[in-house]
């Protein structure tokens, strides 16, 4: 009996959330019962990225991707399609547009602009097995580079590729290697950035849950080429199915040779070991992940000295994010041309983002630089829920900013969102509409930064915590004009007092809502803004049932009658405006 | 067991690179045939999972990259059982049945390997197109 379907259950968390794990076992004894283990394979795979419609499950070589599957659907799938060949048509994916049904993923919007190359195993390999890397070309890059290339050859290869680290600050991987090179000290570290703390993002969880192998070879790839021969890992502890795929890639790299001494049998010995940390904002700043391995406070430090001269144990260090990290195998394979040809002229490569927010397809899309906005929110997100009115998307998380629709045609990369008061970050991005509060959703971040702030510096812990009261204020139609003026004037002395990055970028989300979306806080500021639902008198055909969803009882009228709405005792719940059958509800 | 070269590695890879391949012939597009078997439950009991595997066994023999096979749902003509249908590329489709397992070999050789169509068997229609939903 010869392999004739591969059955791929994703095993991402989001995933998981669901239950696809509990599928995939129900899967596998099902399959066993029926006596077609030989002919079937089961397995689980890192994240699609279409979390949205997840549990996902796929299968080859139909090419068939079911979603948003249950297991109750698990009889029906090996009943119908792995039995019969007949495809369960109920479990296709629903295209928002045409509301056609979609078997294959690449016939999906979602996928069509996408360029996967960070990505570009995860939902195609088990990622706890070894043999299926090995299989997809893996550690090919890393016994490439011990065998035929010199250390210099490998910076030299980043330097023409133009990778730029891509936990937000954009700076070009292969000189951050050649910084820690040139170091002439024995021992020397490379670091793994995996403290991921924007709220909305995942993409270094998933690339780690769907390939921690990758992550892994570019390690030692970068442990060769600046002469560290130790590399570690900084994770967050919340993150732990990452953590354990981790454990079980390093013990099965050791089995196989690609990490402990004399790799490929070029005597260069590298070994990775996997720190904890307990999921502090600003330990993924570089000087507090190290401060925070070294057992001290996760506070930062002046720079310089730089990382790569003077880090961990005051060693030269260098310090990658996982998704940077996740690009060099592949670099090394194709060669830096390859890579150099994708992007913009400033920034090469993809992107990978965590779409969310009110977006029809909800998910982790991998994008060539370049790419606008307006593509990833309108093509790949499949445009705004419910046909609304797109009001911004904020990108960068709590560091970084909104961008209007006037700034939706601009090629996304590391430029060109600083230039519109924005930027790239790790790849949050969080679509608005027009039922956004941009003042609360300023609030929402800086709530996260105050809180995140370690304290060290002045502007930082005080300032932030004093433009949280004064949004509070605001908020609670307690602010007053001059309140406007004062948030102006803090956040722009913490953005330029503070001493690390958490600081220089916590006031962006309300700078950046203050440009475009000042009427918003003035409203609030001057107590003009409406707080309460209203109901249009010529509409209302007395129908009760905004009355009857009401959670506070506040909309009082008879049968037939117009009803009316307590504008003090209404919490602007909108539960009216989504029962009222005739439009007869005005919105705040 | 210490992998100690590129050599090495490679062989390695070879060796595992079958546990991906349906994985990669369903991500394939362009100049690929694909030969659906149907597996209604007249399919199965006149034989058609023996077919199948016979069609996965040649293919493997030949070491044909370009050529997938699928299960698929009842072609409807239950007396001809089992039914191949091959998909070439720009091709009108072709239905063939019965093929039963010892046919295989000769199958592949006409259909894939000469690109011809299936001189020894009976051809049921030159087009079996569907509505897609």
């Amino acid at each position: 009996m010869k392999e004739r379907l591969t059955v791929l259950v994703c095993g991402g968390t989001g995933c998981i959330a669901s239950d696809s794990d509990v599928m995939l076992s129900t899967m596998q004894e099902k399959i066993k019962e029926l006596g077609l283990q030989e002919e079937v394979r089961v397995l689980k795979t890192g994240c699609f990225g279409f979390c949205g419609q997840g549990p996902i499950i796929k299968i080859q070589p139909d090419n068939i991707f079911y979603v948003k599957v249950k297991l109750e659907d698990i009889n029906e799938i090996i009943e119908e399609h792995i039995l019969k060949g007949r495809i369960v048509e109920r479990l296709l994916f629903d295209d928002p547009k045409t509301h056609k049904k979609v078997k294959a993923h690449r016939h999906m919007d979602f996928y069509k602009k996408q360029l996967r190359i960070a990505l570009r195993n995860c939902g195609t390999i088990n990622p706890e097995d070894i043999s299926e890397y090995i299989a997809a070309r893996g550690y090919e890059a890393l016994a490439i580079s011990l065998q035929e290339y010199s250390p210099m050859d490998v910076i030299n290869i980043m330097k023409d590729s133009g990778l730029r680290g891509r936990g937000g600050g954009g700076f070009p991987t292969g000189l951050k290697w050649e910084f820690t090179y040139k170091q002439d000290v024995k021992d020397k570290y490379i670091i793994c950035n995996a403290d991921e703390g924007d709220p909305g993002a995942f993409m270094d969880r998933s690339i780690l849950e769907g390939d921690p192998h990758g992550v892994l070879e570019a390690m030692a790839i970068g442990g060769y080429a600046t002469g560290a021969s130790k590399g570690k890992i900084y994770i967050r502890a919340e993150y732990p199915l990452a953590i354990k795929r981790l454990e079980i890639a390093i013990d099965q790299a050791r089995e196989y040779g690609f990490l402990g001494k004399n790799l490929f049998g070029s005597g260069f010995d590298f070994d990775v070991e996997i720190r904890l940390g307990a999921g502090a904002f600003v330990c993924g700043e570089e000087t507090a992940l190290i401060n925070s391995m070294t057992g001290l406070r996760g506070e930062p430090s002046k720079k310089p000295p730089f990382p790569s001269e003077a880090g961990y144990k005051n060693k030269p260090t260098s310090v990658n994010n996982v998704e940077t990290l996740a690009n060099i195998p592949a670099i090394i394979l194709k060669g830096s041309q390859w890579f150099n040809t994708i992007g913009t002229p400033m920034s090469k490569g993809t992107k990978v983002f965590a779409l969310a927010g009110k977006v029809n397809n909800i998910g982790l899309v991998e994008v060539p630089m370049g790419t606008t906005l307006r593509e990833i929110i309108y093509e790949i997100g499949g445009g705004i829920i419910g046909g609304k009115k797109f009001k911004a998307v904020q990108t960068g998380g709590p560091s970084g900013g909104v961008i209007t629709e006037e700034h939706l045609d601009t090629p996304i990369d590391y430029e060109s969102l600083k230039s519109i008061g924005s930027m790239m970050g790790s790849g949050g991005m969080i679509v608005l509409d027009e039922d956004d509060d941009m003042v609360e959703i300023s609030k929402f971040y800086l709530d996260f930064t105050q809180e995140e702030s370690c304290g060290k510096c002045t502007p930082c812990r005080i300032g932030t915590k004093r433009m949280y009261e004064i949004l509070e204020r605001l908020t609670s139609m307690e602010g007053t004009p001059e309140d406007l003026d004062i948030l102006e004037d803090l956040a722009n002395n913490i953005k330029y007092s503070s001493l690390c990055g958490l600081g220089q970028s916590a006031p962006n989300p309300v700078l950046s809502t203050m440009e475009y979306f000042r009427e918003e806080y003035e409203a609030y500021a001057y107590r003009t803004k409406k707080t309460a639902y209203t109901i249009i008198e010529d509409k209302c055909i007395g129908c009760t049932k905004c009355s009857r969803v009401c959670p506070v009882d506040c909309i009082t009228g008879k049968v037939k009658q117009v009803h009316i709405i307590d504008e003090d005792a209404c919490i602007a719940c909108g539960a009216c405006y989504d029962a009222c059958p005739v439009n007869a509800i005005e919105k705040p | 067991m210490a992998v100690k070269s590129l050599e090495e590695l490679r062989k390695l890879r070879k060796e595992y690179q079958d546990t991906l391949s349906l994985r990669k012939q369903g991500e394939h597009e362009g100049d690929q045939i694909e030969l659906r078997v149907g597996l209604g439950t007249c399919g199965i009991s006149a034989g058609a999972k023996d077919t199948f595997h016979a069609l996965l066994e040649e293919i493997k023999t030949r070491k044909l990259k370009n050529v997938k096979v699928v299960g698929v749902g009842c072609m409807g003509q239950c007396k001809s059982e089992p039914i191949v249908e091959v998909r070439k590329p720009d091709h009108e489709p072709l239905v063939y049945g019965p093929i039963t397992a010892d046919l295989a070999k000769d199958f592949i050789e006409d259909t894939v390997v000469n690109e011809d169509y299936y001189k020894d068997g009976t051809l049921l229609i030159k087009s079996f197109e569907k509505v897609e939903v």
